[in-house]
């Protein structure tokens, strides 16, 4: 990869972030679909608490954390890769 | 590769360290000595004590900050005054307060500002920090260069941070009351006096990171109450996890309440019950208009995320994320346990003259009313009990109304804790309003140019002084706003939030993704955004009867709706002109304001409707005028 000729600016938006879609279908799963259907999977029991309540009230916020944490490291990894190879 | 330059030198990373272990000291330092001091001093001074703590401790904030400038862009230290600012006076006392009176449905506020830090981090903050720019007004500018965009900026991120600032006004003066004893309008002035003065003592611009002392604070004032309650009423002391306890009995003693006639149903919300409040479609929208509300929040995308890295901005947001979890899944724990003490006293049939002292010290100041009346005595409290229409020989749930604003406030006093747990959460509220004002004001001060960054520029004593007057101003409104207050807290800030999400998310969101977004598409964005929203509000409410008309297929009113609609428009089609004809309007306006709408969607929600229109228009005028120049496209 051989993109010495770039101008700094360009590089940094070549090898910037990548629309992390995984990471958003999965924002999206906890934040629109799992409310919808918080009555139906309070049916099931998790830590003593129903778990469509445990989700809205904890469970979907400690998901974004997780969603977060491995994004953010994927990208970390990502950038470093492109760093060194570039 | 030089892409973290700015934070590559060693003594950056040891200044950070020092204020990260300062901030640690001062914000749970500050508490301990509250806990340490109890007592002696405070005996004497009354609760008036913990209101001068208050202000002294944003003061010394605002004059470290002021005298210090510090750069940091470490991310624990930028994620903790991220979160703070974020959180702010407004939603610490606010979310807790809406999950006490809405049960399940008030948890959509808390997983909108959740899922917004996580929208944050994903698509906004990396780029962002990179961009150089300052400030969000700075992004949109530097990007969408124009008068146009410039301006409708400044218009959007002033309207909502003025709401803003007036959630956290009402917060502090809520506090103020209750330390102060004095009344609501007085403690607000108080407040935002205190406000302008913090503020004129930092100075306009600098870095926002010293707010991070905040966090402590909040997290120390929130959870020791709840860990000593969890501790002493189901032996274990993480809330988060022995709240489950108090749910179930909630439950059960709910339940008992409305067998033995004791609570209304219409006004009882159980905590697991879903969509009584907010229908489905509701509840996501708020969810989802939060989540774009953060992420394009003018005060969030600042310092310290601004002028960074791409991975020091992709992290300092998941620290905010972290740090604001760590608050979020708190708030259910302190409501259920308000709620619990709450049934238990009605469930107890607690006699009027045997109600505990918090309902009084608060019904005095008019923000808890027994039976319809403010409960200032037990002989007020009798008589208007008495007075009733439906008189009851014992209390009922709905008779006892608290203000839901100050739960979390009162928390301390409801479950029978030690008073100076009181004067914590307190304290950390007037700080957190104080202090959290930094941002908003200065980022409108800079966006309308008065930048006294520049200590070099012969004119920065004028202009310093042009930024404390707009910061008056802006003050000034938001003061006015608080003590007409129109809502809740959590109304204002959720639509000052929501603001941001249909007129600034789109406009930066295509700044940082789509280079071929232009001016002109930016500017039609925020205003087909804004626009929209306020054509939804405004024509449901006022003209519902050629709205519905117009789309009444789209309308969650269905066939029954329908036809309900057309026997009153026809029984005002037949009326005879006049006062019956009147009347057959009013009925008919009434019948179609209940249909008007898409998809029954209400309120803050509709950021649903808007934000789409914001981006469809954003994307259509874009690529019908010409792209912008190269140059433009990399800030």
């Amino acid at each position: 990869m051989a993109h010495d000729e770039q101008l700094p600016a360009q590089r940094d938006s070549s090898a910037a972030s990548r629309l992390p879609v995984v990471a958003l279908l999965l924002w999206g799963l906890l934040a629109v679909v799992v409310p919808i259907f918080a009555q139906a999977l309070n049916l099931v029991d998790v830590f003593a608490f129903p778990l469509g309540y445990f989700m809205i009230a904890q469970g979907s916020v400690i998901g974004f954390l997780i969603i977060g944490f491995v994004s953010a490291h994927r990208q970390d990894r990502r950038d470093a890769r492109r760093s060194a190879g570039g | 590769m030089p892409l973290d330059g700015l934070n590559a030198a060693p003594n950056r990373s040891r200044a950070a360290w020092a204020l990260g272990t300062f901030a640690l000291f001062f914000g749970i330092g500050l508490a301990a000595l509250l806990l340490i001091a109890r007592g002696a001093a405070f005996a004497t001074w009354g609760d008036g004590g913990y209101w001068a703590i208050g202000i002294a401790a944003a003061g010394a904030v605002a004059l470290a900050a002021g005298l210090m400038h510090p750069r940091i862009s470490a991310p624990a230290i930028g994620g903790m005054a991220l979160a703070a600012n974020t959180v702010g006076a407004a939603f610490f006392l606010a979310i807790p307060g809406a999950i006490y009176a809405s049960g399940h449905d008030g948890l959509a506020y808390a997983l909108g500002l959740g899922a917004g830090f996580l929208l944050l981090q994903l698509i906004v903050a990396p780029r962002f920090a990179s961009s150089g720019a300052v400030s969000l007004p700075g992004l949109l500018t530097a990007r969408f260069p124009g008068a146009a965009v410039a301006w409708l900026s400044i218009f959007i991120v002033s309207a909502s941070m003025v709401a803003m600032l007036s959630a956290g006004l009402i917060a502090a003066g809520l506090a103020g009351m209750r330390l102060l004893g004095v009344d609501f309008t007085t403690a607000t002035v108080a407040a935002s006096g205190a406000m302008l003065a913090c503020f004129i003592v930092r100075g306009v611009g600098g870095s926002e990171a010293p707010n991070s002392v905040l966090y402590p604070l909040m997290l120390v004032a929130v959870a020791v109450p709840l860990v000593m309650l969890s501790a002493e009423w189901y032996g274990l002391p993480i809330p988060q996890l022995a709240f489950a306890n108090s749910l179930w009995q909630l439950q059960g003693i709910e339940e008992n309440l409305l067998e033995q006639d004791l609570a209304d149903p219409a006004f009882m919300k159980p905590m697991l019950t879903a969509f009584l409040t907010l229908s489905p479609i509701n509840f996501v929208g708020i969810v989802l208009g939060m989540a774009a509300g953060i992420a394009a929040l003018p005060n969030v995308l600042s310092s310290p995320l601004s002028g960074t890295s791409q991975r020091v901005g992709r992290h300092t947001a998941l620290w905010g994320l972290g740090c604001v979890a760590l608050l979020l899944t708190l708030a259910p724990a302190l409501a259920t346990y308000a709620r619990q003490t709450m049934a238990t006293l009605i469930a107890d049939r607690t006699p009027v003259a045997e109600l505990p002292g918090w309902i009084f010290t608060y019904g005095k100041l008019g923000l808890v009313h027994v039976c319809g009346q403010a409960a200032t005595d037990v002989a007020t409290v009798m008589q208007a009990c008495a007075g009733l229409p439906d008189a009851s020989p014992v209390l009922r749930l709905q008779d006892i109304i608290v203000d839901q604003d100050i739960v979390a406030l009162a928390l301390p006093e409801i479950a029978g804790l030690d008073g100076v747990l009181m004067g914590l959460m307190a304290v950390a509220v007037i700080v957190a309003a104080l202090i959290t004002a930094h941002a908003p004001l200065s980022i409108i001060g800079s966006a309308l140019g008065f930048d006294a960054n520049d200590v070099f520029d012969e004119h920065a004593r004028t202009v310093r002084l042009a930024s404390y007057a707009v910061s008056g101003a802006v003050i000034i409104a938001a003061t006015a706003l608080a003590i007409l207050r129109p809502a809740g807290i959590i109304d204002i800030a959720t639509w000052a939030v929501v603001l941001s999400a249909v007129g600034l998310f789109p406009a930066v969101v295509s700044a940082l993704w789509w280079p071929r977004a232009n001016a002109w598409g930016a500017a039609a964005g925020m205003v087909a955004g804004v626009g929209s929203m306020i054509a939804y509000l405004v024509v449901r409410h006022y003209f519902p009867v050629p709205f519905y008309e117009l789309t009444s297929t789209l309308s969650s009113g269905g066939r029954i709706g329908l036809e309900a609609f057309g026997e009153l428009r026809d029984a005002w089609m037949s009326a005879e002109p006049g006062a019956a004809k009147d009347a057959a309007w009013l009925d008919l306006s009434e019948q179609a304001r209940s249909l008007a709408n898409w998809w029954g969607i209400e309120g803050p929600a509709s950021a649903l409707l808007a934000i789409p229109i914001g981006f469809l228009a954003l994307v259509g005028v874009s690529l019908v005028t010409p792209a912008p120049r190269r140059a433009e496209t990399t800030p």
